[in-house]
């Protein structure tokens, strides 16, 4: 495998990505780096691939053809340096788990996933195999994220008693107590209030000023336009690429919307359950 | 040792076994048996039986593909796995009363009561728990399955009785079908049938897009509340034919065979009646001649089986031709990738993509049959998922 | 105090002895699976998969049929074998016709168990006669009546080494396969949780959902095929599915709407016996069959957490989001 010098080092690269539903193709040939320390939306039609670039990117989703490289290395032994935000459709709100223990979900590290503390304490363990940060550690740290996104007081509510906005901030929270250097989030404002938008928008920010890289599919072309560094307009394949005023230039845009939003769309299950 | 009474193997051979077979002339050998009842040249009693059930299958396609389209298919089963309390219940009272012999007609009405109250209670459910309509019918079915098997139990106790059909129920058997209650099986289908097509534009209205039924003025309750009697009218009807643990799959296997050929209403409602009615025929008439064959089970099979083959070759939907358009699709896109990063990286900046890189057939511009050819069946359901 | 005094103190009242002989362990067999299979089925009502339970009982018994006609004995390896081999079949079957049909997921599953089940039932049917061992009564309800225990006469008989001897094997099969379930599901206690709330995020940090799905499954299968003796298929889907159900409506944590609902699968296997087997003759004159009992309470106790948890909120409107 021969990687160029920039693919080596971007965040995210992709290469040559098709992806397609039932022999019908919703991706086509897409290549694209990511820059590092930046915020880049997807935008594109309903239906264009942006949910299903994500998926293919982290292996959720077999593509076609192509490869996506995380710092050069693939998703698999780049994976604790990534942090993934499903779509909110994709979760069941009504689910009895509390914000807290969602947000622990995201601090978790190896051994947490199975042996809950209580059954076996950390002091029982060989140092060799104890948790990474003592259990009591990550459920603290998970609560000053929640914390940090002003959810404090709701870390012992269930989840489905939150509104939609708090719903998608206790998720970023989530990723930030994974403590990633990419952030990869699929629709975070779909169904958000503009205050919480703003709120979240101006944490993605810091975030990146510290150095995390954000990719965010998007909806809104003005927020995309004025919020964000880069953007990647999607149709199928890539219309443009670049720096977000750029990309999302009138031209280009209505030249997505034109090529194929109508035929696509109820091709990509995606697209069918934003619509 | 073996209880006999309470787990007993005599009622399944106590069955007469394929009544049919003896009514026959003379037959040389099983092939030309079966030939000769499919042509409808067994006795009086197998036509009857075997006309019954192709009209039940006929019905049952038909009611099935509306229910599928608003997802109700499975209503059917809630309403079959409850019908034993009824059966069982009515069977008690007549028993009671002093009655010797079974009425099928009574038998039926309890059936129809205690599917009413399946119906009834899985809507309230939704409507009104946290409970999604899937657990709600698993629940309501299994739980009153559970209780028709407590009264049937019981039915046991009461003795002198003729118990005969009762058991039949359960897993169907034409065998034991006199004529009349093949008559009483073909005119419920046909009443389900006839209104099923007196009521052809609103139901497909309905299944189409619920709110928008709703904001053109139709009464979209009460059409679910017809709905789910004809689902209850052909549950009751298959009742004796099928039994009552499979008369659900009359109502979905054919009509999943209909929506992998054509994705608009009339055609799915016709290939479904189609298909029923081949898989009530092929399946009653092979349990005439088959010692031990109950018929529920082969009319379902023969419906799998036309729903296996259809999902292997129909054309855009089917496994094959999935298979032959993501090879191609796929092969393309291993061309376009094997340019190489500099090649593909041209792509971003002028228009070309799909159309001009990728067989035509392969480009997401020309997204082929399945997408222009979406008709109201492929997008009424996923469009109503959201308002359930 | 005299030798047989001390004997006298000892030894079982007849009573007693009575019940321990027909009743206990059926009971005991009964309350086991009961609690297995709503240990289990809660995890299937949280992932919104009812209705898999139901297809799981269902077709498993082509898988039963087979290896019984195969084998010609009922021994719990190669039922067990059949039974996955079948539950496996179906499952993969109904992923095919959801993605390429274009069927809806509860019309796949059920094209798919009544299939199965009619495939069962046939086979069971035509080598009817042959079979005392394995037919279609005991596939909907079970054989309770079978699992009697020749009981010592004394207390100390029973404690005694070898005071197990007499008993049917199945109610210990039973219990051990509720230890089992009960220290699996512990251990993957956070593991279960992420991968139920969250595939698409779990998929992402590494965890594998379908291989804890599947590993769901073939206890389910396991605890469907245990069950067998005891409630039968049909009426193990009630168990599956309504204690969860209840529990489900009456908490919002997961820790006591699991245990909740073990422990409502467990009250309906001890009360639906014993009111089958000791209230039923007191009342009807004849006892009825326990396992439907069983099932019928578990229903039963839906219906009432259902019309509790309804008249808490007021009437309200369906939630937004639903199991």
């Amino acid at each position: 495998m021969i990687l160029r010098r920039s693919e080596a080092r971007a965040p995210l690269a992709l290469r040559s990505i098709s992806v397609a539903y039932r022999g019908v193709p919703a991706l086509w040939d897409v290549s694209w780096e990511a820059r590092e320390g930046s915020m880049t939306a997807i935008v594109g039609p309903n239906g264009a691939g942006k949910s299903s670039l994500l998926n293919a990117a982290i292996g959720a989703l077999r593509p076609l053809a192509g490869e996506a490289f995380f710092w050069g290395q693939s998703f698999a032994s780049a994976r604790s340096r990534v942090a993934y935000v499903p779509q909110r459709e994709s979760v069941d709100w009504d689910f009895p788990v509390t914000a807290l223990q969602v947000v622990e979900m995201g601090a978790a590290r190896r051994l947490d996933w199975l042996l809950p503390d209580w059954l076996l304490p950390d002091w029982l363990l060989p140092t060799w195999v104890r948790r990474q940060e003592g259990s009591r550690e990550h459920r603290a740290e998970a609560r000053s994220c929640l914390e940090d996104l002003g959810l404090g007081a709701f870390a012992d509510r269930p989840i489905g008693q939150l509104s939609g906005g708090q719903q998608q901030r206790v998720f970023l929270a989530r990723a930030m107590a994974q403590q990633a250097d990419l952030l990869l989030l699929d629709e975070p404002f779909a169904g958000v209030d503009s205050e919480t938008e703003d709120a979240l928008f101006h944490r993605l920010r810091s975030l990146c000023d510290e150095g995390t890289t954000i990719i965010a599919v998007h909806h809104d072309l003005e927020s995309a336009r004025t919020r964000f560094d880069d953007a990647l307009l999607l149709s199928g394949s890539v219309i443009a690429t670049g720096s977000a005023r750029e990309a999302l230039s009138e031209d280009n845009v209505r030249r997505a919307f034109a090529s194929g939003s109508a035929t696509l769309a109820s091709s990509d299950p995606g697209a069918r359950q934003l619509a | 040792m073996f209880d006999g009474s309470r787990c007993p193997i005599a009622w399944l051979g106590s069955a007469p076994p394929a009544t049919s077979l003896r009514a026959l002339p003379e037959a040389s050998g099983p092939l030309e048996a079966w030939l000769q009842v499919l042509s409808f040249g067994g006795g009086y009693n197998t036509n009857v039986v075997l006309l019954g059930a192709i009209l039940l299958g006929i019905s049952a396609g038909a009611v099935g593909s509306f229910a599928m389209l608003k997802g109700r298919a499975l209503v059917a089963d809630a309403i079959s796995h409850a019908s034993l309390v009824g059966v069982g219940s009515a069977f008690l009272l007549q028993a009671a009363a002093g009655q010797q012999e079974r009425s099928m007609p009574l038998l039926m009405l309890g059936a129809a009561l205690a599917g009413t109250c399946a119906v009834v209670s899985i809507e309230w459910i939704t409507r009104h728990t946290r409970l999604s309509a899937e657990t709600a019918v698993a629940t309501v079915s299994s739980a009153s399955f559970g209780a028709g098997i407590v009264v049937l139990s019981a039915t046991r106790r009461v003795s002198g009785a003729d118990r005969a059909g009762l058991d039949e129920l359960i897993f169907g058997s034409t065998a034991s079908m006199t004529s009349a209650d093949a008559m009483l099986m073909a005119i419920l289908a046909v009443a389900a049938l006839g209104a099923t097509l007196a009521l052809y534009r609103v139901l497909t209205a309905v299944a189409f897009n619920e709110r928008f039924a709703h904001a053109r003025g139709l009464p979209v309750r009460l059409l679910d509340t017809i709905l789910a009697a004809l689902v209850g009218a052909v549950a009751m009807a298959g009742l004796q034919a099928v039994g009552m643990l499979l008369v659900a799959a009359l109502l979905v296997a054919p009509a999943a065979t209909a929506r992998l050929w054509t994705t608009r209403v009339a055609p799915m409602v016709l290939v479904a009646a189609a298909a029923g009615a081949g898989a009530a025929w092929i399946g009653a008439s092979l349990s005439a001649v088959t010692p031990n064959a109950p018929a529920g089970p082969l009319i379902i099979l023969s419906a799998a089986a036309a729903f296996l083959v259809s999902l292997l070759i129909a054309p855009d939907r089917g496994i094959f031709s999935g298979w032959l358009r993501h090879r191609q699709v796929a092969a393309a896109a291993r061309r376009l990738a094997a340019g190489g990063p500099a090649a593909a990286a041209n792509s971003g900046s002028a228009p070309t993509g799909p159309a001009s890189a990728g067989p035509a057939s392969a480009g997401p511009a020309s997204a082929g049959p399945a997408s222009a050819g979406a008709g109201p069946a492929d997008a009424g359901p996923p469009a109503d998922e959201g308002s359930r | 105090m005299s030798d047989t005094d001390e004997r006298a103190a000892d030894a079982i009242p007849a009573g007693l002895h009575e019940f321990m002989t027909l009743d206990l362990m059926p009971m005991v067999a009964v309350t086991a699976s009961a609690a297995t299979l709503a240990l289990l089925g809660s995890f299937l009502v949280l992932r919104r998969q009812a209705m898999l339970g139901d297809a799981m009982a269902h077709s498993v018994l082509p898988g039963l049929v087979i290896a019984f006609l195969l084998t010609g004995s009922r021994a719990a390896g190669p039922m067990f074998a059949g039974a996955t081999a079948a539950a496996a079949l179906s499952g993969l079957a109904i992923g095919a016709i959801i993605r390429h049909g274009r069927v809806e997921r509860s019309a796949a599953i059920g094209l798919v168990y009544t299939t199965m089940f009619a495939l069962g039932v046939l086979l069971l049917e035509l080598n009817g006669g042959a079979n005392v061992d394995l037919d279609v009564d005991c596939v909907l309800s079970g054989q309770l009546e079978l699992m009697f225990w020749n009981v010592p006469s004394t207390w100390a008989g029973v404690f005694e080494e070898g005071g197990l001897d007499g008993a049917p094997a199945q109610p210990l099969r039973l219990v051990g396969l509720l230890v089992i379930s009960c220290v699996a599901v512990a251990v993957g206690w956070p593991l279960l949780r992420a991968v139920a709330f969250d595939p698409a995020f779990a998929r992402s940090r590494g965890l594998h959902p379908t291989m804890v799905a599947a590993a769901l499954m073939v206890l389910t299968t396991l605890a469907i095929v245990l069950s067998f003796d005891a409630v039968g298929s049909i009426l193990a889907i009630a168990l599956l599915t309504c204690p969860p159900a209840t529990a489900r409506l009456l908490t919002d944590r997961m820790g006591p709407y699991v245990m909740l609902s073990v422990g409502l699968g467990a009250a309906a296997g001890v009360l639906g016996y014993l009111l089958a087997t000791q209230a039923a003759p007191l009342l009807l004159g004849a006892s009825v069959d326990a396992s439907g009992s069983v099932a019928t309470l578990s229903g039963l106790g839906l219906a009432l957490s259902a019309a509790l948890s309804h008249r808490r909120r007021g009437g309200s409107g369906p939630a937004a989001a639903r199991l």
